[in-house]
């Protein structure tokens, strides 16, 4: 490699990483923000089920574990 | 605080990568080629003000670990946990550009010199800060650990930083620049500073949101700036 060549390496290497960690703070600050939002109540809850208001569940709704563990042809632990 | 983040914000950043580009610019075709090291020496531009404001950051890591220690208050903590990231960022920076001069300019990546071996143990001394952190439980034993653990990293910077004077060293102590050359330089210290303010900035933010969010309802786990003790 040239020196120019080393020269443009060093900047690459330090600007880029710079800009990395600028990324990650940015990708943070929208975590974050979609969790205030949530808090906030602009958002619905993160384990809300999905089409809430089209797909109501009435009642709890139970797995036999050991039923479809067997059903799969295999030996379920819970 | 929304035309912070609406307004001054963004035009702060804008204008930090603008500069950013206009420092690339100078070094490109303002700043001349040095006679004996040739382009590599452009390096130079670049790592200089960023191994000067990596003191600054840990130098502030120092502060405010020295201010929780002294008040107790969690905003501080969270100053020097964001300033310590940027430190481990900015010393990573260092390390990589030397190396790469380094490599033209010696003929190898790495010799265990007071100046590059200090560097190293700065850089090291920041990283065990971060991973010390998230291995304490306890939020009060971690934030004074950490504060104490601070005080005393802040100790190697003097010796990165007199190691050349003090020791025979390959690393350069001082070089004579012409003028074109040494206002590259000195420009670059506006957006390495900028950058350097503005991520401990951003990570502190950050790291108070995520507290409020963690916090419950009209509750609170730190003690505001000047709370009793």
């Amino acid at each position: 490699m040239s020196g120019e060549q080393y020269a443009v390496l060093a900047y690459v290497v330090g600007v880029g990483l710079v800009a990395a960690y600028s990324a990650r703070l940015l990708v943070m600050h929208r975590g974050l923000r979609r969790e205030e939002r949530r808090t906030a109540g602009e958002l619905a809850p993160r384990d809300a089920p999905v089409g809430l208001g089209s797909l109501r569940v009435e009642s709890p709704v139970r797995v036999d574990v050991r039923r479809a563990g067997e059903a799969a042809g295999r030996s379920a632990h819970v | 605080m929304r035309r912070i983040r609406t307004i001054i914000w963004p035009t702060y950043w804008a204008t930090t990568w603008a500069l950013v580009v206009i420092g690339l610019a100078l070094v490109a075709w303002y700043a001349p080629v040095e006679r004996e090291m040739g382009p590599v020496q452009k390096v130079f531009y670049f790592h200089l003000p960023v191994a000067t404001i990596a003191f600054v950051a840990c130098f502030t890591v120092f502060a405010a670990s020295a201010a929780y220690l002294w008040q107790r208050a969690r905003v501080w903590d969270q100053l020097a946990h964001a300033a310590a990231e940027v430190s481990v960022l900015f010393a990573s920076v260092v390390l990589l550009t030397g190396m790469v001069w380094a490599r033209e300019a010696w003929g190898y990546w790495w010799t265990w010199s007071p100046r590059l071996t200090f560097s190293l143990v700065l850089w090291l001394l920041y990283v065990v800060y971060l991973v010390i952190r998230p291995s304490i439980e306890s939020e009060q034993r971690r934030a004074v650990v950490c504060a104490v653990y601070g005080v005393v990293a802040f100790l190697d910077v003097p010796l990165v930083y007199f190691s050349t004077k003090m020791m025979p060293d390959i690393h350069p102590s001082s070089i004579s620049l012409e003028p074109a050359m040494r206002q590259t330089a000195l420009f670059w210290f506006a957006p390495v500073g900028m950058i350097c303010v503005g991520l401990i900035w951003a990570r502190f933010r950050l790291l108070r949101r995520s507290e409020r969010l963690s916090m419950p309802a009209g509750g609170g786990i730190g003690r505001p700036i000047g709370g009793a003790l």
